[in-house]
């Protein structure tokens, strides 16, 4: 094991063209799916809270199901729905890092929109209120308001990232692991693991782990810092 | 505004609260600048609700609520009991609806905020959160302006400095003020009208 793990960082020292072209692919389409989360969920997550106390309860209730949803469901789910007879096989995202990156979307947002949710919950009614009673406009109280939770969001923002970042069920289910193209540090880890490349597949995990507590690190300097 | 007659905000049979709570008779009235308001009342008489239905912020229960004033900048602003203020400077919460920078500048002497105006507000007092509610709100310029309980926290000194100010903006003919207090109300001689909520009309 320890010969493994000394051959695995030499990979990683070494450059090793293929590990870090994984790790580049796995990065970009969880940054993605991260991304897009943010984007879609955080005005969603607003109103949603803006609608009301039941609103918001059946937001929560919602976003708690579709996070503890398995990945390899919403990969099936997807595979299905991208496949050649699918609704959207038209589309022809099957086996792309799109598909990956709407797959881990999917896995993601739930979470964001939990944690975010429930923050702006529990905001007082007054915050609301002052920015009405003030003239602020729609677009710039969601602006102040979701800057009120902005904790929350970095911590959201980070579980999003993580469940994207280390998922394999979605990844490998619509992506199929193409060398090159879809192969991310998950599905090389299970794959390598299977062949018995124990030291390749060590070395992917090492980066999966390095960049998960860089995440980890990044939220923890972002909220201490507030 | 065009003069001290100018009705800002009428009232007819109006009746206020919350939804699925109690509720409020209110008095008939009307609001014109230049005037002072003392809402008064028992606990829980609704003087709240009425300071929030006047801001625009609560629908009214029943009767007809003429506002010839919007929410914001030149209109009606709702100050509350406990302020809701926001993660950052008091220059930060002064600027919530973009005032110019000499303006700000004015209001905070008045108020004597010129020397925390970069100090975080979680580090203030309870008494100068208070004041820099009030001034986010005075340097808006309203017509209406409804503040709950404005000596609440408030020392002596930021008490005279805070009716200084709204009593040469009523005497201007710009602001109508309606204050809710149990403490007495003046303003420098200025005619203070009350409306009395009772718990018996609700």
């Amino acid at each position: 094991m320890l010969a493994e793990t000394g051959r695995a960082l030499a990979l990683i020292a070494h450059r090793d063209v293929e590990v870090w072209q994984i790790a580049g692919v796995s990065l970009v389409v969880s940054v993605a799916a991260l991304a897009a989360a943010l984007v879609l969920g955080l005005p969603l997550t607003y109103a949603v809270a803006r609608s009301g106390s039941r609103a918001t309860r059946i937001g929560l209730w919602a976003a708690h199901s579709f996070a503890a949803l398995p990945t390899v469901v919403v990969g099936l789910t997807l595979y299905f729905v991208l496949s050649a007879g699918g609704p959207l096989g038209w589309t022809k995202l099957l086996y792309t890092r799109t598909a990956m990156a709407v797959g881990q979307f999917a896995l993601a947002l739930p979470l964001l929109v939990a944690v975010v949710l429930g923050a702006l919950h529990r905001l007082p009614e007054s915050a609301s209120e002052a920015l009405l009673t003030h003239g602020v406009t729609p677009g710039r109280r969601m602006g102040w308001l979701l800057w009120e939770v902005k904790t929350a969001v970095a911590t959201g923002a980070f579980l999003a990232f993580s469940r994207a970042f280390t998922e394999l069920g979605s990844a490998l289910i619509v992506g199929g692991n193409i060398r090159g193209a879809t192969r991310t540090l998950t599905t090389y880890v299970a794959l390598e693991y299977n062949r018995g490349d124990d030291a390749r597949a060590i070395a992917l995990g090492l980066i999966l782990l390095a960049v998960a507590l860089a995440a980890n690190a990044l939220m923890h300097a972002f909220t201490a810092e507030q | 505004m065009t003069g001290v007659e100018t009705t800002l905000i009428r009232a007819r049979d109006l009746t206020v609260g919350y939804p699925r709570a109690a509720e409020a008779r209110v008095p008939d009235l009307d609001l014109a600048a230049g005037m002072v308001w003392h809402v008064t009342g028992p606990n829980g008489s609704g003087k709240t609700a009425l300071l929030k239905t006047l801001a625009g912020l609560l629908r009214p229960i029943a009767g007809r609520l003429e506002r010839n004033v919007g929410r914001g900048p030149g209109g009606a602003i709702y100050v509350h009991s406990t302020p809701y203020l926001f993660s950052g400077s008091v220059r930060r919460n002064l600027a919530l609806a973009r005032p110019s920078p000499p303006q700000m500048d004015g209001v905070a002497a008045i108020l004597g905020l010129s020397s925390m105006l970069d100090r975080n507000v979680g580090e203030l007092s309870h008494g100068e959160q208070r004041r820099v509610a009030l001034a986010r709100a005075i340097v808006c310029r309203p017509h209406v302006l409804l503040v709950d309980e404005p000596e609440g926290g408030l020392d002596a000194e930021a008490l005279a400095a805070w009716k200084t100010c709204m009593t040469r903006a009523i005497e201007d003919g710009d602001t109508a003020l309606v204050v809710a207090t149990h403490a007495p109300v003046s303003f420098n001689g200025i005619p203070v009208r009350e409306i009395r909520l009772s718990p018996h009309q609700r």
